[in-house]
């Protein structure tokens, strides 16, 4: 449960929850949450769960509505996460973030030689992810998750 | 059987089936044969070559492929080009694009150039190499040639000789070797220069055959071997300094294909080399029966000339 105490509840919009303490930062990241500055966006680091080992983090996003395929990105960095869909106070629907079929300009291709590392390109990069493994959509190397710096 | 290579760009060999190979193999074999036949094919069409590396010997043969097809060639120098101002590689490939080429060839030194230009461009684009990625018209070559000389590569048993950490040429024969029937690879390197275990995991989930040996085996693997497909060990994939130049002269100087050495083997077996060779097979094999590296880089030409026909005719 997320303390109300601390973080007043939403309305309408989104609540990121079980997400490992700190990983609320990069999903905020990976989001985009921080540049774009839409909606009203409430994070909680560090929080008691009842759910996940250990200490939590969340997001509460009111007033912008994320795509499926934003909501799938989660699961780069918390494949556990759950999602609440919240309509007039309530929650309305709970997801599971599931790793999209492609990942466009979120992450680096790890391979250093890579065109689309390339600045003065300005390529986004394509990543395909299937069965764990992700594969450069130029470079068509493979690579595992730990292989990404996010 | 219609042409499985029309408007299809050529990045790398795993796009390939058994099936598309066998045609392309086949169409070379023609073509080799009696070349008159094709000396009009290309007659009224424009390769643009874009090589933004030195590569005289791939640069020459597709070039050489185009002329005798009958096609024109465009000059591009990339020492004189929009390149050298800081035009990057989208503008140069959307640039060229607004000339209709009728087909692109390029090298690049960054691994996924091809896919990029070829996401670009209208036409097909054959990869002549990608930085240290793809090079398909190389493996199509090799499989040529081994073809040629055991008269199938179903069943073909190869030596993979130098460089089998890093060597792409070898990894992508591998690769290419697992479309066919009952091949086996005997990987034969210095220790510090092995295949990769996550290469090897590869080529056991694609079902291949191989046995890996040091050095020290090669002379026996000869008498087992229909191939053996030697490679230059590079040094500048060893550390800078002293203590990678004497790393080098080490691997270097174990690591020579002599004579001596084939002294049982099989009546049609052959040497081969993507070249260019340095200190890896010695100089007095050259000329004798056993040397098929020259013929090898010939068949380029075959396979090239092939595949610039079939990827712009229907």
């Amino acid at each position: 449960m997320i303390d109300k105490r601390l973080i007043r509840a939403i309305e309408n919009g989104i609540v990121i929850d079980h997400l490992p303490a700190g990983v609320a930062w990069k999903v905020a990241e990976i989001l985009d949450l921080i540049e774009k500055r839409e909606g009203k966006i409430s994070l909680g680091d560090n929080h008691r769960s009842d759910k996940i080992t250990g200490l939590k983090s969340f997001i509460k996003i009111e007033g912008r509505v994320l795509s499926q395929y934003e909501m799938d990105l989660i699961a780069l960095v918390a494949p556990n996460a759950t999602i609440n869909i919240i309509r007039d106070g309530e929650v309305f629907e709970k997801k599971n973030a599931n790793l999209p079929e492609v990942l466009r300009g979120v992450v680096k291709c790890p391979n250093f030689n890579c065109i689309s590392n390339k600045e003065s390109e300005g390529i986004r990069t394509k990543i395909y992810c299937k069965d764990s493994i992700f594969t450069c959509h130029y470079c068509r190397q493979a690579f595992s998750r730990r292989d990404f710096k996010i | 059987m219609e042409n499985p290579f029309y408007k299809r760009d050529v990045i790398a060999i795993e796009d390939f089936s058994r099936q598309d190979l066998d045609f392309l193999l086949n169409y070379s074999k023609e073509m080799k044969r009696d070349p008159s036949r094709f000396k009009e094919l290309m007659k009224g069409k424009v390769m643009v070559p874009l090589f933004f590396e030195d590569s005289t010997r791939t640069s020459m043969s597709f070039k050489m492929a185009m002329h005798q097809l009958g096609g024109d060639v465009l000059d591009f120098d990339p020492s004189a080009s929009s390149l050298k101002k800081g035009e990057n590689l989208k503008d140069t490939i959307k640039m060229f694009e607004g000339y209709f080429p009728d087909v692109v060839v390029m090298r690049h030194y960054k691994d996924g150039a091809a896919q990029l230009a070829a996401d670009l461009l209208n036409c097909p684009l054959i990869n002549a190499g990608d930085g240290q990625n793809q090079h398909p018209t190389q493996t199509m070559l090799d499989l040529f040639s081994i073809n040629e000389v055991a008269g199938s590569i179903d069943g073909i048993e190869i030596g993979m000789v130098g460089d089998l950490k890093y060597g792409r040429t070898v990894h992508s024969l591998a690769i290419a070797l697992s479309k066919y029937n009952n091949c086996k690879i005997y990987f034969v390197s210095p220790e510090s220069l092995k295949v990769p275990e996550s290469f090897l995991k590869v080529l056991r989930e694609k079902g291949v055959v191989f046995s890996e040996h040091l050095l020290e085996e090669l002379e026996d693997i000869t008498s087992k071997v229909d191939v053996l497909y030697m490679t230059r060990i590079q040094r500048e994939r060893f550390p800078e300094g002293p203590v990678g130049e004497q790393d080098y002269q080490a691997v270097k100087q174990a690591y020579s294909l002599k004579m001596e050495m084939l002294k049982n083997v099989r009546e049609h077996f052959k040497v081969m080399h993507p070249l260019p060779k340095v200190f890896e097979i010695d100089k007095e094999l050259d000329d004798t029966k056993f040397a098929y590296y020259y013929e090898q880089a010939s068949n380029g030409l075959h396979i090239r000339k092939a595949l610039l026909y079939l990827t712009t005719t229907k």
